[in-house]
């Protein structure tokens, strides 16, 4: 969830700058300073000290609901690195419920938690509950793209419902029709459904347009057992 | 001796008549299975037996389909029967298949009959044939059915609520399916015909148009 760390960092930047203008630190700010720690522990992917450090500057610091918000994000973030799933969705959670105004993409992180967690049931309603209100990723009324339309596929195939997640992936295609990994998804699903000559095109499509850097083992060997390399 | 034989012939006779009067004649059956909007049209056409000179059917794999040139092209969408299929008392002299896709509004396929006779009589006489009928819906001297589909949702589920309404387009991640009788392309004749539009991915149509392919709009 590289987006969350950046917005991470922007908003405790501000309480870097409070911190870094005091000559004698206050005991105020040196409470602060552990929300600093957390932002520098992110960025050096510290995740052991970001969740220390992100614990002290929740508990020593009466922060304005929006940096809380932040803050238990970047505690999800160190959480999920190390795979610890449930407490990645216990803090991203608060960060949901901290934030005055959360975004629906928060929500679409969430339902990836808990597919993460072993919860496809729990992440289908999650993307089903943006849906339900309208909330696209930008916003409420302004339309569902791909990111709605993948996560809804992924959690509809671990649920094993795999035209839906193939249909899923196809919406979310018209919209994005370069996201290499929707391709691959719903090559997933299709092989599911027996069709192994839609799963061929979708692997092909996949092939020419992945970056080769973030394709791991797992991906290379269902491109192998479709005979297909990456150029 | 022969007399009891005799009997027990004349009552198999009797009984073979009423089960045959009780059971939907395929010309029936057929339209009713049409009327679902479905797969369950082209598996039937597989079997049925059509008086002569009626639909021209292909098969396509598991299921056959009334012969058009080509969906997409205009003016080779359309058969003409060479002999109307009578059902019920109508008569249906053709039939439609036409798919395309619209910048902005999505996926449009429309597949169905062109019937003599205005929109009225046609429906009828049609109505009791018509699945779901209790649905339909007169308005602006057309009659429909229609329901919509989440995309995601599970693929045989259709909801009867939050359509998009005539002339609106169906919202990107939907798909709206109608049943439709309206006033046809010449004077005296309706057009009934099954729609699906909106956000009509190829998973759907391997489901509902087993007679296409599935890409074809791709």
């Amino acid at each position: 969830m590289p987006n969350a760390s950046i917005r991470g960092f922007a908003l405790l930047a501000v309480a870097a700058v409070i911190t870094g203008c005091a000559h004698q630190p206050t005991p105020a700010e040196l409470n602060l300073q552990h929300c600093v720690n957390t932002s520098k522990a992110m960025r050096a992917e510290q995740n052991q000290q970001v969740i220390q450090e992100s614990e002290l500057c929740l508990t020593k610091n009466t922060l304005p609901p929006k940096i809380k918000s932040t803050v238990y994000l970047l505690q999800s973030v160190a959480y999920t690195n190390l795979k610890q799933y449930p407490q990645a969705i216990s803090a991203r959670e608060k960060s949901i419920a901290t934030n005055p105004h959360p975004e629906p993409r928060a929500i679409l992180e969430l339902s990836y938690l808990y597919r993460l967690n072993g919860n496809p049931q729990k992440a289908l309603e999650l993307v089903q509950s943006n849906l339900d209100a309208g909330l696209g990723e930008n916003g409420k009324g302004a339309g569902f793209n791909m990111p709605t339309f993948y996560h809804l596929g992924l959690a509809l195939y671990d649920l094993g419902q795999y035209r839906e997640a193939a249909e899923a992936y196809s919406a979310g295609l018209i919209k994005q029709p370069d996201y290499a990994w929707a391709y691959y998804q719903r090559a997933l699903a299709y092989d599911r459904l027996g069709d192994k000559e839609n799963a061929r095109r979708d692997l092909n499509q996949f092939a020419k347009r992945v970056d080769p850097s973030s394709v791991e083992a797992q991906h290379k060997a269902q491109l192998a057992a479709y005979q297909i390399k990456l150029p | 001796m022969l007399r009891p034989l005799l009997s027990a012939l004349c009552l198999l006779a009797l009984a073979s008549q009423a089960q045959g009067q009780t059971t939907a004649a395929p010309p029936d059956q057929l339209f009713s299975d049409f009327s679902r909007c479905d797969a369950r049209f082209f598996e039937t056409l597989n079997t049925a037996s059509l008086p002569a000179g009626t639909l021209r059917v292909a098969k396509q794999g598991n299921v056959s389909a009334p012969v058009v040139m080509n969906p997409l092209q205009e003016g080779g969408r359309y058969q003409a029967f060479e002999q109307p299929l009578v059902v019920n008392g109508v008569r249906l002299v053709g039939y439609h298949n036409e798919a395309m896709s619209l910048p902005n509004v999505g996926n449009l396929l429309f597949w169905g009959f062109v019937a003599e006779g205005s929109v009225s009589d046609v429906a009828e006489r049609l109505k009791p044939l018509i699945a779901d009928h209790a649905r339909l819906v007169a308005e602006r001297g057309s009659v429909s059915r229609a329901d919509i589909r989440r995309v995601g949702d599970p693929i045989g589920q259709w909801r009867t609520e939050g359509l998009a309404g005539p002339g609106v387009a169906t919202p990107f991640g939907f798909v709206e399916r109608t049943l439709s009788l309206e006033k046809g392309p010449t004077d005296g004749r309706t057009k009934i015909f099954c729609s699906l539009q909106g956000t009509v991915t190829p998973a759907l149509l391997q489901v509902y148009r087993p007679d296409l392919n599935a890409n074809l709009l791709d």
